[in-house]
């Protein structure tokens, strides 16, 4: 875990620290309230071609589950929502992304209690969290290694 | 088993299509043993590919032997159960076609020899520990879960389910056995409340398994049992017994084996019911008892019997010589007395029961009057006895020592039913019988009638008073009345009871008379008189010498040529040496040296045309017993008189001429 302490940075290149810095709490974002990479990557004991597997069926599969989420706001069906939700939220956290989860959850939370209020945003923020989880996971995958 | 294990793995990658990659540290995390290496059956319910993909990737493990079977719906999956019997589910709860507990529920139910991993996305508390409660081995929140350690959790789980299952074979055989025992048993606490109990322990004290639950069993038991069970419950185990006592009065005698602290604070007791079995050895020892005086009054009844066979063959051979009056009234009351003695024996042999039916006339009263100071002395003097006979009731067909025994039961029971005193009243009439009466047919009777005043009977004991062992009192044998019963019906008779609470009982025995019989009932054989001279030659052996001596000296006073020996040996040689017929061989059963058996098989043998007399002063079964064929007319029971052994001899011997 990588620890950001602005108050301790100084007399170092400001370009280096400034890189080092998004780089750190990018790391952070990812592992802390995002996505722990490391927890995915020993999650998978480091089997690059388990990643690759899980990688590829991830780009499947997950388009196929936001399209039901989609489709149940658009329908106001609040079971359709929270099942689809319940699903994308179990596989967001086999991958360790906790903010997607999270979101998920609320999606899943909204359809139990039939309320679509606020449905259509969390959706949209799922979206951009995916988006960006799979263009870290492609990363890994493609490079064998954590980011 | 090393080949068989890298089978098993083989077997297993094969399957799930990829190369286990292999490492040192997986397999030293993980303890191998050969239930580690057998290959299991897995049963994946997942609806999402994604997360099937990625649980099947974790436990691409070396020491992984798993077979994966993967269906996306519930219908399947208990579709798959319903042929195949995997180790493990590993179930996702919300599938398209069911949801939440009821998930689980229908797999739990279709795979009950399944250990079953739930694998939810839902990190619902309530749920998961409501599911590990209704039998899931393990709940396990996606994300939350490596590989090796599912692959523990999985095989922890079958574990635990063959453990689990183990225990529910165990209970389930233990239930069985205690709910099906005969004998009672309870598990209590130290306030003795019950805190488990079969239903034979709740019969114990007349209540349901669920009314003993949570009762106080010592509530229904004698005082006292509560302290004993307080001392033994410090103790490790005891034995004893104790009486139950019940609200509706009845008691039940009850073994009891004691184990303390089966569980901490909870006692066993095992219980089972005696009462039956004390009453039964009651009864056997009772039995035995009235077989030993029966024995005994048996015994002294023979003994006694030969000594008046002395007496009465004595006086008759004074009342023949007699020259005066007063000689042949002195030899008269010998004998009347004698008679007396005889019909005293008689009795003793009834109540030893020793004496087989023998069926003639009989007046009833005449049986009653001879009875009369038999029923004082039994009676006691607390009791007023009344005993009115009709005259001329007429004759019916009965063996006498049976009514005698009839006659001595009835007022037995009579004044058991009147310990503080009372009336016991014995009528004999004659009765007539209508139509009307059912239980009774049409006919005339004589009717025998004991009446007391004593507590009467209940409805119920009324109905059960004739069957045999049944009593009401704590030292009877049960049966007196049932012997009775039994007479009577033998007899062709009827027996019905009336009672009335403290009013008293009346039992009435009805014996049929015998239509067109005149009131002059067979004389008795005592008193039989024969005055038929003989000629023949006469064998006679007994070993009580003086009345040996009185017979041969009255047989050969009216003519017989008499041969005599004191034992069946000396028996035999005077048979074998002499040269002329014995038309008749008498003989006593039980001899020193030979037995009347042995000397009648050899007279049988030797000399076939010679007829047998038995005289014995046992009753006439003993003839039987001895293992004598002999027709019941060649028998004469001591003590007899010199004259009704000449009408016997005569009998015997005119029938074969």
């Amino acid at each position: 875990m990588v620890i950001i302490e602005k108050q301790r940075t100084s007399g170092l290149n400001r370009e280096i620290i400034a890189d080092a810095l998004l780089q750190a709490a990018w790391l952070n974002l990812l592992k802390s309230e995002h996505f722990d990479s490391d927890a995915l990557w020993n999650r998978v004991h480091g089997d690059v071609n388990l990643l690759r597997e899980l990688v590829d069926l991830f780009a499947a599969e997950i388009p196929v589950m936001l399209t039901k989420i989609e489709k149940a706001i658009k329908q106001g069906s609040p079971s359709d929502l929270e099942n689809a939700s319940h699903k994308i939220k179990g596989s967001m956290l086999q991958f360790s992304a906790h903010a997607a989860a999270a979101i998920a959850r609320q999606l899943e939370e909204n359809g139990r209690i039939g309320s679509m209020a606020g449905a259509g945003n969390l959706l949209l923020d799922l979206q951009q969290e995916i988006s960006e989880l799979q263009q870290t996971l492609e990363a890994m995958a493609r490079d064998g290694r954590q980011p | 088993m090393e080949d068989s294990h890298k089978t098993n793995v083989s077997q297993a990658t094969k399957i799930l299509g990829i190369e286990a990659q292999g490492s040192g540290v997986e397999m030293s995390t993980l303890v191998m043993d050969s239930r580690q290496t057998e290959l299991l059956q897995v049963l994946l319910v997942e609806d999402n590919v994604l997360d099937a993909k990625f649980i099947t990737g974790l436990l691409r493990l070396p020491t992984a032997t798993l077979q994966f079977q993967h269906v996306t719906r519930l219908g399947e999956a208990l579709s798959h159960l319903e042929r195949d019997h995997p180790d493990v589910i590993l179930l996702d709860l919300n599938l398209e076609d069911s949801a939440g507990y009821e998930t689980f529920s229908r797999i739990q139910q279709a795979a009950s020899g399944a250990a079953i991993l739930v694998l939810s996305g839902s990190d619902d508390e309530e749920l998961a520990i409501k599911t590990v409660r209704e039998g899931a081995q393990d709940y396990l929140v996606k994300g939350t879960f490596e590989g090796r350690l599912l692959l523990r959790s999985i095989r922890y789980a079958i574990e635990r389910k063959r453990s689990e299952e183990a225990l529910r074979q165990t209970e389930a055989t233990v239930r069985a056995i205690f709910e099906n025992s005969l004998e009672g048993i309870v598990i209590f606490a130290g306030d003795g409340t019950c805190l488990e109990a079969n239903s034979a322990a709740g019969a114990l004290v007349n209540l349901s398994r669920n009314d003993l639950i949570g009762s106080r069993l010592c509530d229904f038991c004698e005082k006292g049992i509560e302290q004993v069970w307080s001392q033994l419950s410090t103790s490790e185990s005891g034995r004893g017994q104790f009486w139950t006592q019940l609200k509706d009065g009845s008691r039940r005698l009850v073994n009891y084996s004691f184990t303390a602290n089966i569980l901490p604070g909870q006692h066993l007791a095992m219980l089972r019911d005696i009462t039956e079995q004390q009453d039964m050895e009651e009864q056997l020892r009772d039995s035995q008892k009235m077989e030993a005086v029966g024995r005994l009054a048996g015994g002294v009844a023979h003994d006694f019997n030969n000594i008046l066979g002395i007496i009465s063959g004595h006086a008759e051979l004074l009342e023949s010589s007699a020259s005066t009056l007063a000689e042949r009234g002195r030899a008269e009351k010998i004998l009347s007395a004698t008679e007396k003695a005889a019909s005293l024996t008689r009795q003793l042999l009834a109540f030893g029961r020793k004496q087989v039916m023998s069926l003639k006339l009989l007046d009833v009263a005449a049986v009653l009057e001879g009875l009369s100071s038999m029923v004082d002395c039994m009676v006691g003097a607390g009791v007023q006895i009344s005993i009115r006979a009709t005259k001329n009731v007429g004759l019916v067909r009965a063996d006498q020592s049976q009514m005698e025994q009839v006659i001595m039961n009835l007022t037995a029971n009579a004044r058991e039913a009147m310990p503080d005193g009372g009336t016991l009243t014995i009528t004999i009439d004659r009765y007539e019988s209508s139509t009307d009466q059912p239980e009774l047919p049409p006919g005339e009777y004589a009717r025998l009638s004991v009446s007391d005043t004593g507590a009467g009977m209940s409805q119920e004991v009324q109905s059960q008073i004739f069957e045999p062992f049944f009593t009401t009192k704590k030292t009877g044998s049960g049966l007196g009345l049932s012997t009775v019963y039994g007479i009577v019906k033998q007899s062709g008779g009827y027996i019905t009871v009336t009672s009335e609470a403290q009013r008293g009982s009346t039992f009435n025995v009805f014996l049929p008379l015998v239509s067109g019989s005149a009131l002059n009932p067979a004389p008795s054989e005592f008193r039989k008189r024969s005055h038929v001279p003989g000629h023949e030659t006469i064998l006679v052996v007994d070993n009580e010498k003086e009345l040996l001596n009185a017979s041969c000296e009255y047989l050969e006073s009216c003519g017989y040529r008499v041969l005599s020996a004191e034992d069946g040996k000396e028996a035999i040689e005077i048979c074998d040496r002499h040269p002329g017929p014995i038309s008749l061989l008498i003989s006593d059963i039980v001899m020193p040296r030979l037995s009347g058996r042995g000397l009648v098989d050899h007279v049988r043998k030797t000399r076939p045309r010679t007829n047998v007399l038995i005289i014995s002063g046992y009753a006439d079964d003993a003839v039987w017993r001895h293992g004598i064929a002999l027709d019941p007319s060649c028998f004469l029971q001591k003590p007899f008189t010199f004259q009704a052994l000449s009408a016997k001899i005569r009998a015997i011997l005119d029938k074969e001429s």
